[in-house]
């Protein structure tokens, strides 16, 4: 499994897409945080915290992780290396676990960006307030795990063809509708029960709560779950590719 | 074959669901905010306490939506 992971991560680094991804990302959150003076300028937020930075990074991620996961399957299916890799003594649920974990390395990397701006911000704290670490564990739970069920989408898309692009697409799409997607459709209804029904489904609002710096069994559980049902259909697929 | 897949994976949809349903049922929380933000205080529990008859508490909202997402936010239950 390291073996993998291993190789993953080379395959990444080794060549130039993985710093120009890391850079556009880093880049834009930069630009839109501290530079452009638009609705997520940090300096104009008048609170010292990254409330503005959590609000962001979904809909950056949204895009960063399509790009990064789409590879690991689709392009060993369109080399064909699938078949050597499954001639290892792996199973294939270790197979998508170990692709799994390599995007959650590279992923962290760029998520660490968090830390880095809000010791930035302390300089701009009143003279009688502290550093709410607390709730910023929390918010980062919260972009951990849902960093974690879009990676899970994005390896779950690149089972499905041997196109890279096209998998990029649909995980882009399943993505942006997972996480969004069920707000709008709980928007529909009237009736409260359906409201709610359709609105915890969407990743936004399990993400939002704990980005308040709560933590609840609802709102991990069903990050985590989504997680691992994308995992699990993932595999379903390898089974039926390799069949 | 193809049929046992297809019931796996909606399976696999199924179990999340209701595992995450069972989950509503713990209501425990964890406040990680400094100043305990959510959480009540025991000055306001044992006022709560005091309290005998029904509260009736207004709340004024224009368009539905913005009920329902009030709603949302207070209860998290869906039975």
């Amino acid at each position: 499994m390291w073996g993998i992971i291993k190789q993953e991560l080379k395959s990444f680094f080794y060549t130039p897409m993985g710093y120009v991804l890391l850079g556009s990302f880093f880049c834009l959150n930069g630009l839109f945080l501290w530079v452009f003076k638009g609705p997520f300028n940090l300096l104009n937020a008048g609170f010292a915290d990254l409330n503005l930075f959590y609000e962001l990074n979904p809909w950056l991620l949204l895009f960063l992780v399509p790009a990064i996961g789409m590879r690991s399957f689709a392009d060993e299916l369109k080399k064909g290396t699938l078949e050597l890799l499954l001639t290892k003594p792996l199973s294939k649920s270790t197979l998508t676990t170990a692709k799994y974990i390599a995007l959650l390395l590279v992923l962290s990397v760029a998520l660490s960006l968090a830390v880095f701006y809000f010791i930035l911000l302390t300089p701009y704290l009143l003279p009688n307030q502290q550093m709410d670490w607390g709730i910023f564990w929390g918010s980062f739970l919260g972009l951990f795990l849902l960093t974690n069920a879009f990676t899970a989408i994005s390896v779950f898309s690149s089972t499905l063809g041997n196109n890279v692009f096209t998998s990029f697409i649909i995980a882009l799409i399943l993505c942006f509708f997972q996480y969004y997607g069920w707000v709008e459709m709980a928007n529909l209804f009237e009736d409260f029960k359906w409201y709610s029904f359709f609105k915890s489904l969407a990743l936004q609002t399990h993400y939002s709560n704990l980005n308040k710096g709560v933590i609840q069994p609802f709102n991990l559980v069903f990050l985590l779950g989504q997680s691992f049902l994308f995992l699990y259909w993932a595999k379903l697929n390898l089974d039926k590719k390799t069949r | 074959m193809h049929k046992k897949e297809a019931y796996k994976l909606f399976a696999a949809a199924f179990l999340l669901l209701a595992v995450s349903f069972i989950s509503t049922r713990f209501t425990w929380i964890i406040d990680l905010t400094s100043d305990h933000r959510y959480t009540l205080s025991e000055n306001t529990k044992s006022s709560l306490l005091e309290i005998r008859q029904p509260v009736i508490i207004d709340v004024l909202l224009g368009a539905i939506y913005l009920l329902n997402t009030f709603a949302c936010e207070a209860n998290w239950k869906f039975f």
